[in-house]
């Protein structure tokens, strides 16, 4: 039998994250206090001040800080290895040799300019060593961000980490075994300094798992017109017919965006709905078209919102659906996934409204019939996002929701075993080492 | 001159601020343990002084070393209050040296297509020799740094210390010891600002208003003698003390009970509080012994009908009141209403920032009024004779 796999999953901790980390709240005048928020949010006793305060306020700020106070008390961990040894603790009573993907994020670029405590480099240097200290058990991914470094240099950086590993046993295992993309952070994943890299990615097989819903973190610098340009450059500006109209499409929305003002500079860096222009899947088309063998998974299957329809999800969601011309995002993932065989999704952090029947039932329509071979749900991978879902649910809650659940026992084993084997083939030699 | 009231009044008004400024000190001390404000600056300090842009943050990371981390109870939630240089020194080149054992393992990716079937190749000219002393493993995670100024800095101590680990320690151990120095510079000036926080929360929570005090005291020869009589023995006391204990709080509190003939109270409220820890305890009880000295010596401060500013609510009532004589201390002390208001705020707000100057510097100016007027006061007949 194939590994027990949760393929999305986050260990990085509040320091990673920058001060004024609190803007992705989008609280309006409200940012203003987000660096204030951190620093009381980073404290037990801070917690507890904010949280009566929360309950003061009125119930769509409760629930926002709610959430968030859940959170910050995974993320307020000392270190990252003590959050992944709660994430392991708990996947563990559900298959004893779990794996689990590690998504190292890039915050360092997230705000302008950069003020994080523990930088990118930092992190990274913790988590080699969580790989060292649990080889069986986890697996990271690199975080990528061109305004990091970029072209050529973002390549031979990336190859420097995945080329260098450590002994085991007398054998050589790497530290990291895929790229994470986190484009709401200010990029789009067609820009071209990301190129070379994804064409080293798609020479030795490193799959690609990149963040894909509206809202979540975001970019929260005061310059956001400086990340979106009016004509962003693109991989290959002569390429496919598909390639070609995909690019059309999203040089139109990015031009609705700007001309209903919601891409603007702004000092409190309320960004949300502009940063929903790098999240968007058409922006993948690019890049699968120039690298078909390439093997993308767009995470969490656009979100929870876009299983609801313009009425249920709400007046925002709708009001964005209509300015970028197109339905829900699942719907457009869909499509995509039927064009492009090296294409994935998956269930991480969507996996927590899969107590409500209307979304579990749009979720079995998209797996489509088990005997089927070509079946989208055999590219549908199993993630719980954690600790992000402690926001809405426990994790061992997520676990059971999926498992216990009657309904999707048929696809039990290929969402966590099968479907990551496939799409983490580069880590089927490390099986059992 | 030394024996007018005026001097001694002004000696009385200084007992005071020493004997409350120590109670200053003792909140202080609770809310840096509480706070770990000690600990914290230690670990910005290492944090600043390890910072490299175009590299790790080595501060981050000496401060999350297994040998550093674990030195606090609470290891990663409270940090360390205290890291030795030889500590510091020892954790600093494992950090350096850790850097080497994550690049120099090369491997080559099988391309794809062959994943499932090979493992990536092990680069063998690339291996570091198998048991690499420390010094190599230094050098080596010095090469795998970009070039920045710490990386220089790194190397330039390590050319001149001959590539010997002892020798290199030391250097860094000089260097940290140093750069403590400027931290501790940064932690008095911090902590002074807090003290001018605290002097004002005690000058309002204990209702001293300093002009009132100076004015009861020149006006009350009995307070004036007895508080007089007492800054005597304090500075005696003091005088003894050798000069690191003057800096120390608690030492200064142990021996202003000690003077008074009071020990420590055990049957506090304070001390039935199950309070997280002896350090705060202790400290909390020590500041409660202090307010029975003062209270002791009937210093006129705290929250009472009869004076400022509760005393002006009757005001209303008093308004057909004849004026009173203020020359005299009842007098005084009736005129006072709301219309001495901003005398009463200045007042408050003076004792705030003497409170806030801290308990040596009170006891120092003490022990040099004390002494100058004893150098000016007639020898008694007895102190002759006795000498003779």
């Amino acid at each position: 039998m194939l590994p027990f796999t949760n393929v999305h999953m986050h260990i990085f901790n509040t320091d990673c994250a920058p001060q004024r980390f609190f803007r992705v709240l989008s609280l309006g005048w409200g940012n203003a206090f987000a660096s204030l928020l951190k620093s009381a949010l980073d404290s037990k006793s801070g917690r507890a001040v904010v949280d009566r305060l929360a309950r003061m306020s009125n119930p769509d700020t409760q629930r926002k800080l709610a959430r968030y106070l859940a959170f910050m008390q995974v993320g307020g961990q000392s270190s990252q290895l003590e959050i992944f040894e709660q994430a392991l603790a708990v996947g563990r009573q559900f298959d004893p040799s779990v794996r689990m993907v590690g998504l190292t994020l890039n915050m360092d670029y997230m705000d302008s300019p950069s003020d994080v405590r523990k930088s990118y480099e930092t992190q990274l240097e913790e988590v080699r060593n969580i790989r060292r200290y649990y080889p069986r058990n986890f697996f990271p991914f690199l975080g990528i961000d061109p305004y990091h470094k970029t072209g050529i240099e973002l390549k031979e950086w990336a190859q420097q980490n995945f080329e260098s590993g450590f002994l085991r046993k007398g054998v050589a295992l790497p530290y990291f075994f895929g790229i994470k993309l986190y484009p709401a952070h200010g990029f789009f994943p067609f820009d071209r300094g990301l190129e070379e890299l994804y064409a080293y990615a798609e020479e030795y097989n490193l799959p690609v798992i990149s963040h894909c819903t509206r809202s979540g973190s975001m970019y929260i610098g005061n310059d956001i017109q400086n990340r979106i340009s009016r004509f962003p450059t693109f991989l290959n500006p002569v390429g496919t017919l598909p390639e070609a109209k995909a690019s059309q499409r999203i040089l139109d929305r990015i031009h609705r965006f700007y001309d209903a003002e919601l891409v603007k500079n702004n000092p409190l860096g309320n960004n949300s709905q502009a940063c929903d222009l790098f999240s968007h899947p058409e922006n993948y088309i690019p890049v699968l078209e120039k690298f078909p063998n390439l093997k993308v998974c767009l995470a969490h299957m656009g979100g929870l919102t876009e299983f609801l329809d313009d009425q249920c999800a709400g007046k925002e969601v709708a009001r964005l659906r209509k300015l970028e011309e197109n339905g829900k995002w699942l719907d457009i993932i869909r499509q995509m996934m039927q064009t492009y065989p090296n294409l994935y999704t998956d269930i991480s952090y969507t996996l927590s409204g899969f107590d409500s029947e209307p979304i579990l039932k749009t979720f079995i329509d998209f797996l489509g019939n088990p005997a089927d071979p070509h079946a989208l749900g055999k590219r549908v991978l199993f993630g719980t996002d954690f600790f992000m879902t402690e926001q809405e649910k426990q994790e061992s809650d997520l676990y059971s929701l999926l498992l216990r659940n009657e309904k999707l026992k048929p696809w039990i084993t290929e969402l966590t075993r099968n479907n990551p084997a496939r799409f983490l083939s580069n880590l089927t030699p490390y099986i059992g080492m | 001159m030394f024996d007018l009231p005026i001097f001694q009044t002004l000696l009385a008004l200084i007992l005071v601020f020493a004997l409350l400024s120590l109670v200053v000190s003792s909140l202080m001390e609770i809310w840096n343990y509480y706070r770990k404000s000690r600990g914290k600056l230690l670990r910005e300090a290492i944090r600043l002084l390890l910072r490299d842009p175009l590299n790790k943050q080595y501060g981050e990371l000496v401060n999350d070393h297994f040998l550093i981390r674990n030195l606090s109870r609470n290891p990663g939630k409270n940090p360390p209050p205290y890291i030795s240089s030889n500590l510091f020194a020892e954790a600093l080149i494992d950090v350096i040296a850790q850097q080497a054992r994550h690049t120099t393992v090369r491997l080559q990716l099988p391309k794809a297509g062959d994943h499932e079937r090979e493992l990536p190749v092990h680069l063998e000219d690339k291996m570091p020799p198998p048991d690499p002393k420390v010094m190599e493993r230094f050098q080596a995670g010095l090469d795998s740094m970009q070039p920045s100024p710490l990386r220089d800095a790194f190397f330039s101590m390590l050319d001149k210390s001959g590539k010997d680990s002892g020798a290199l320690k030391s250097r860094i151990e000089a260097w940290y010891n140093d750069y403590m120095e400027s931290v501790s510079g940064w932690y008095k000036s911090r902590q002074m600002r807090k003290s001018m926080f605290f002097g004002f929360a005690v000058a309002i929570l204990l209702n001293v208003d300093s002009i009132y005090l100076f004015r009861v005291f020149s006006m009350d020869a009995t307070l004036r003698g007895a508080l007089v009589a007492t800054a005597e023995k304090m500075a005696d006391a003091y005088q003894v003390l050798a000069d690191s204990t003057r800096m120390e709080t608690d030492k200064l509190q142990e021996m202003v009970l000690q003077v008074q003939g009071d020990a420590i109270k055990t049957d506090s409220l304070f001390s039935r509080l199950h309070l997280q820890d002896s350090v705060a305890q202790r400290a909390l009880l020590r500041s409660d012994s202090l307010l029975g000295v003062v209270y002791g010596l009937n210093i006129p401060i705290g929250w009472i009908e009869d004076r400022a500013p509760l005393s002006w609510r009757w005001d209303s009532a008093q308004t057909k009141r004849p004026a009173a004589n203020t020359n005299t201390l009842l007098g005084y002390m009736e005129a006072r209403n709301a219309r001495f208001s901003i005398w009463y705020i200045l007042g408050v707000c003076i004792s705030g920032f003497a409170l806030g100057l801290g308990a040596p510097f009170w006891f120092d100016l003490l022990v040099k009024l004390v002494n100058l007027r004893m150098a000016g006061k007639k020898p008694s007949v007895e102190t002759i004779s006795s000498k003779n």
